[in-house]
């Protein structure tokens, strides 16, 4: 599926919004505005010890590399912080959620849409 | 301590009627592929944004009919953020829609968008997207800012400043004493309100405060536009941790009027919650598709840890507890839906502060149970200088907050109003009532030909 | 350099009060957390001159400095109380049977008539065998509802007017916010209240209401007092550690919270038109109850039957009864003694009292003889 002219592993790249007030807690180098939004293109590895990258290694790639300090502001102990809503192409991830499967292991394909919105009080 | 109750909490959620949903299809046209889960029921992006209009049509219609909310012009607090940025949308729309039959009138006589400016105490606050975004709506916008609070007028050409907290190091009776003094010559409302913030001790007080002056403006923004009610946007999220953070900071009293779907404590106006029945997570993504943009406006806490303060404590321990029992906001909301304001709080007068009721015998039930001296109560002679003990003017929770204040603080100018109101009429009960009728007329008499700024 | 007492402005300060923050030689301690307490039962007028108190002891620091403080403002301002230390044994290894011997010592250190009422025997089951039957999960459900009528029980056995349990603020304050968090109207309506009337004749009060869990243990520290500090080796439940832990935060944030939290719990009025259940007497043993069968009652009959889940889950009865067993009766029961009969005996115990103290004027302790022993059963 990736472009594998390189000879580097094979990436995802991840097309990753952040709102109401989450995209203050983001390095400035990483954010691009567009229309007003604040995104970012985040490249992941296609695999992670061998099994497909989920959401849980987009939000722990984006807690070590994107988050200027307090990374607890964006990522607990056991994933996006509580109160943080996740989009994923569009569409909330608790739709995904049936079973008894967690979030957190949604497989992203390449060029997913992500948005991350807080809906917590001042951030 | 053990639990002793049976009441199964995950049972206990609320279980919607899954009225014959179809796997994998949206709950409402039963054909889409759903875009949206709230509380497990999911619902297409069209459907989700189409029962959120009718949901809020309702609550104001439930409003209407529990309160015989006379047809008037409405005053819609709009702070930028998420909640009121959609109700602001939805009210618009529910004002211009164009409605059948015998329910052809618009709801509301008018509305006006209603706008505190925080920008003195928060500098990044986006003044201007704030603005743009109410102007986007079409309706009028009425702006006042924060510092507004300490611009001379009539009622209160003094201020009230805090004199002392307490009588002697550690001390017997605490005392919450104010003296009638005027604002520096030099200082600008501006740099009057930063200084009050800064005599403020925690972040907890400080919310308090920031609370008291928005609720103040607002009721003096519906009165000078004629509103005879004011659409507060707090959502179910909001008010489940408002709740619980009023209760945490022994709001007991007013906590029917502050989190109620309608309340009448301001007599000429009427305040209406019309959000109440939207969570959070619905707010965002009926602005995400409804394209509504809302603004990020800051608080006390923006960034900081959890323990910050107690909303800020409030909200996390909420949000996670939702998190794992997700009826947690919805249940709580129910609890409140079930709670009345108590009678002697109804009769009681405005606190000085927040303009709550200010319930009597809170002091005395705080020193009763908290000793802190071993000399017995005395009345501290007051008589001989200019200060006032205005503990009895104060509710529970703001004798709380200026225990802490540090002295020398002056207050807003609407809490001399209302002390002057108080005094003036006869709900200020204290011996010393005479006295401080005597000087506050003295004081506004005195001052009243002098040039103050 | 010793910082001074900030109340009596000389003995040295030894500790800062979690209360008010101010910084307090140890009398100072003593005599403000005594008075408090003084304050709170008379302002609510708790008891009366001639009451007989039964004080709720497990051994635990809470109901240790009930005691104390009990015996100790009984003599200091001449309430005129007969005090009486009641214990409830839950049959728990490990846990009560040590913290027993601790009340037991209790009895001799503060000289006080001691009555034990166990589950075993008043019903038929320990919490070991409860547990054995239920597990874990429910478990605090049983303990909690035996407990209530347990101590009414041996208060009935003793002919006393009144029981004080230790609940402390922080209690209050957390079941406060439990039942605002799980919508349990009537319960948010009764658990502020400091008196309340257990089974309809013993009245129930919580003397340490307004007294901080910190300042509870810091007295007991402070005055030596022998208590047991382990805690309950079922595991408690995990929805109350949330507000405890939420109640623990408030608290490092603004330390007055614990007894703001209950200002506001006093405050909170249920509204006119919600509909509160109302009490009458359990058909089967004639305990105050909600429904025609009290609590207890349904969850002895599911352990007799073998479906602990009889009174616990809001399953419906149609499925409990088609999940029942065909054995019945497991052949545990003890039928608990009706209310009535309990109620009979204490009158008896009273008019020979009576009878007894117009006699002769030092008799009280046959009266009592006749019912610490097990012969009340």
């Amino acid at each position: 599926m990736a472009d594998t002219t390189e000879k580097e592993t094979p990436k995802l790249l991840i097309n990753v919004e952040f709102s109401d007030g989450l995209e203050t807690l983001i390095k400035d180098e990483v954010l691009k505005k567009r229309e007003g939004r604040s995104c970012a293109q985040i490249k992941l590895e296609e695999t992670y010890g061998g099994s497909p990258a989920t959401i849980r290694h987009l939000a722990e790639y984006i807690r070590d590399n994107c988050i200027k300090s307090k990374p607890e502001l964006f990522y607990d102990k056991d994933g996006v912080r509580p109160g943080i809503l996740v989009l994923i192409n569009n569409d909330d991830w608790e739709l995904f959620e049936e079973d008894g499967i967690d979030k957190h292991d949604y497989k992203l394909e390449n060029n997913a849409d992500v948005v991350f919105i807080s809906t917590l009080h001042g951030g | 301590m053990c639990d002793t109750s049976t009441l199964d909490i995950s049972a206990a959620a609320e279980a919607p009627s899954r009225r014959k949903a179809v796997p994998g299809k949206c709950i409402k046209c039963k054909a889409a592929k759903p875009n949206v889960a709230i509380r497990r029921i999911q619902y297409c992006r069209q459907c989700f944004v189409k029962a959120s209009v009718t949901k809020f049509r309702m609550a104001v219609g439930k409003s209407r009919k529990r309160v015989a909310w006379p047809r008037t012009k409405v005053l819609i607090a709009f702070s930028g953020g998420p909640s009121s940025s959609a109700m602001l949308r939805l009210a618009a729309d529910l004002q211009n829609m164009e409605l059948k039959g015998t329910d052809a009138m618009p709801p509301f006589l008018g509305a006006v968008v209603g706008h505190i400016d925080e920008s003195c105490l928060f500098p990044s606050c986006p003044e201007s997207n704030i603005c743009a975004i109410a102007a986007n709506s079409g309706i009028q916008l009425e702006t006042l800012a924060l510092e507004h609070v300490f611009l001379p007028t009539e009622d209160h050409l003094a201020l009230l400043e805090l004199v002392q907290t307490a009588l002697a190091p550690g001390a017997a009776k605490e005392q919450l004493c104010v003296r009638l003094s005027k604002p520096a010559k030099d200082a600008s409302c501006a740099e009057q309100l930063q200084t009050l913030f800064s005599n403020l001790k925690s972040p907890t007080d400080k919310e308090d405060m920031l609370q008291a002056i928005k609720t103040a403006l607002l009721v003096q923004l519906a009165r000078n536009s004629g509103c005879g009610a004011i659409l507060l946007g707090d959502s179910a999220t909001r008010t489940a941790v408002k709740a619980m953070a009023l209760t945490g900071r022994g709001r007991g009293f007013s906590l029917p009027l502050e989190v109620g779907a309608e309340s009448q404590w301001f007599q000429d106006i009427v305040a209406i919650r019309p959000m109440r029945d939207f969570v959070a997570k619905e707010i965002a993504f009926f602005n995400r598709w409804t394209r509504q943009p809302s603004a990020f406006v800051p608080t006390f806490t923006t960034a900081e840890h959890r323990r910050a303060s107690i909303n800020r404590l409030t909200e996390a321990f909420i949000v996670e507890l939702d998190q794992d029992f997700a009826s947690t906001v919805p249940t709580v909301c129910r609890t409140l839906q079930k709670l009345e304001t108590r009678p002697d709080a109804l009769a009681a007068a405005p606190c000085l502060v927040c303009g709550m009721p200010a319930e009597p015998d809170a002091h005395t039930w705080r020193t009763r149970l908290t000793i802190d001296s071993n000399v017995p109560e005395s009345t501290p002679d007051t008589s001989e200088n200019d200060t006032f003990d205005i503990t009895s003017c104060l509710c529970y929770s703001c004798q709380t907050m200026l225990r802490h204040t540090a002295p020398g603080a002056q207050l807003p100018g609407f809490c001399s109003s209302r002390l002057h109101a108080a005094a003036a009429g006869s709900s200020l009960v204290s011996e010393n009532q005479d006295r401080l009728r005597k000087q506050i007329e003295n004081f506004i008499i005195s001052d009243s030909d002098s040039d103050d700024n | 350099m010793p910082r001074q007492c900030n109340i009596c402005q000389t003995a040295r300060a030894i500790i800062r009060r979690p209360k008010t923050g101010q910084r307090i030689c140890k009398e100072c301690f003593f005599y403000v957390f005594e008075t408090e307490i003084h304050h709170t039962i008379v302002d609510n007028r708790l008891f009366k001159p001639g009451d007989r108190i039964g004080i709720g002891a497990s051994g635990g620091k809470d109901s240790t400095v009930l005691a104390y403080v009990m015996k100790t403002l009984n003599e200091r301002y001449n309430y005129g109380l007969e005090l009486f230390l009641l214990s409830v044994d839950e049959g728990i290894s490990g846990y009560r049977d040590d913290s027993l011997e601790t009340v037991k010592r209790n009895q001799q250190q503060y000289d006080l008539p001691l009555k034990i009422v166990s589950y075993e025997q008043l019903y038929g089951w320990s919490m070991d065998s409860i547990v054995e039957t239920v597990g874990r999960k429910n478990n605090c459900t049983f303990c909690g509802v035996f407990r209530r009528q347990a101590l009414d029980r041996g208060a009935l056995m003793l002919d006393l007017d009144h029981i004080v349990t230790g609940h402390n603020a922080d209690d209050i304050a957390e079941t406060i916010l439990m039942n605002i968090l799980r919508g349990d109207i009537p319960r948010l309506s009764r658990c502020t209240e400091i008196a309340t009337m257990g089974d309809g004749y013993i009245g129930r009060s919580k003397p340490f209401k307004y007294a901080y869990e910190k300042e509870i243990v810091m007295y007991a520290y402070l005055k030596r007092l022998d208590y047991f500090s382990t805690e309950c080796t079922y595991s408690p439940n995990a929805y109350r550690g949330y507000a405890r832990q939420f109640l623990k935060d408030l608290e490092a944030v603004r330390p007055s919270a614990i007894i703001d939290i209950i200002y506001s719990g006093e405050a909170m009025k249920v509204a006119e038109n919600v509909k509160l259940p109302t009490m009458t007497s359990c058909e089967r043993c004639g305990y105050i109850s909600s429904n025609s069968i009290c609590k207890a009652c349904v969850l002895l009959e599911g352990l007799e039957r073998g479906v602990p889940k009889m009174g616990i889950a809001k399953a419906s009865s149609k499925q409990i009864e088609q999940d029942a067993p065909e054995v019945a009766r497991r052949g545990k029961a003890v039928e608990p003694v009706h209310f009535e009969k309990l109620r009979e005996k204490a009158l008896n115990i009273r008019k020979q009292r009576m009878l007894n103290a117009a006699t002769s004027s030092c008799s009280k302790d046959t009266a009592l003889c006749e019912c610490t022993g097990d012969s009340c059963q």
